[in-house]
């Protein structure tokens, strides 16, 4: 498990020296330091920047550096955000996306649609710690087996980002105090 | 006066085949996305589909506001 998902790490990281080189691409890359590989995971804890999918096969990727941003995600894979960290991305669709800290689905052009099976803010109900802001973007959470439950912690935590910065909310459209208005 | 709203559709009630780029929408799906309020059908204006909409499920309680945005 953890061999699959460090070996996508290390394939990308290789494809993004060898553009840095080519392209003077910023340094923060190579500063990223595996802090920890175990058994369904692999924790970072300087800040991940890449201009490439990132593919979580399987296990947990644990973003712990302040400031993080990749195209998308994909594959199967938790992502996991904790607080104190931000995470910028065009697009997620992967297994579990968990966010204590900040992240963001950046708007873009093409517009794709994220796709999760499930999605885990920190917090509780009205007083989520976590945030995803979903800007323009559209996002499915899949859930058949809990589908229910998950429908009304989905609205409680976007009806909570209402009016916060955490929870579910667009900062497009909920930055200011008459929140709503274009 | 707020005019957008994030909203939270349950596809076993919605019954959508599509969004946006996601074509493999099932009754398990639950959308989330920006939508105006009254926009019923997500089409991105508030128009005479909407308001048959909100008619064809006038007194119903199935579809709570969120689900129909109104």
């Amino acid at each position: 498990m953890e061999t699959i998902l460090r070996s996508r790490l290390r394939f990308s990281r290789s494809r993004l020296r060898q553009r840095s080189a080519a392209s003077s691409l910023a340094g923060s890359y190579r500063k990223w330091a595996v802090d920890q590989e175990r058994p369904g995971g692999l924790q970072l804890t300087q800040s991940f920047a890449t201009n490439f999918a990132t593919t979580i096969t399987q296990g947990t990727f644990i973003l712990s550096g302040p400031t993080n941003s990749a195209t998308s995600f994909t594959g199967g894979g938790r992502l996991y955000v904790p607080a104190g960290s931000t995470l910028v991305s065009d697009a997620m669709q992967i297994g579990t996306l968990h966010v204590d800290g900040a992240a963001q689905i950046r708007s873009t052009a093409s517009g794709v649609v994220s796709t999760l099976t499930a999605l885990t803010l920190g917090g509780s109900s009205a007083a989520w710690t976590g945030g995803l802001d979903l800007t323009s973007n559209k996002l499915v959470v899949v859930d058949s087996s809990d589908h229910a439950a998950t429908v009304t912690t989905l609205k409680d935590e976007a009806t909570y980002g209402q009016t916060h910065a955490d929870g579910i909310y667009n900062s497009g459209i909920d930055a200011n105090p008459s929140r709503g208005r274009d | 006066m707020r005019i957008h709203r994030v909203v939270v559709i349950d596809n076993a009630i919605a019954g959508r085949s599509s969004f946006g780029t996601d074509t493999s929408l099932d009754s398990g799906s639950i959308l989330v996305t920006t939508a105006l309020i009254g926009d019923a059908d997500l089409s991105g204006t508030v128009d005479i589909l909407d308001l048959q909409d909100l008619a064809n499920h006038w007194q119903q309680t199935v579809g709570d506001w969120v689900d129909r945005r109104f």
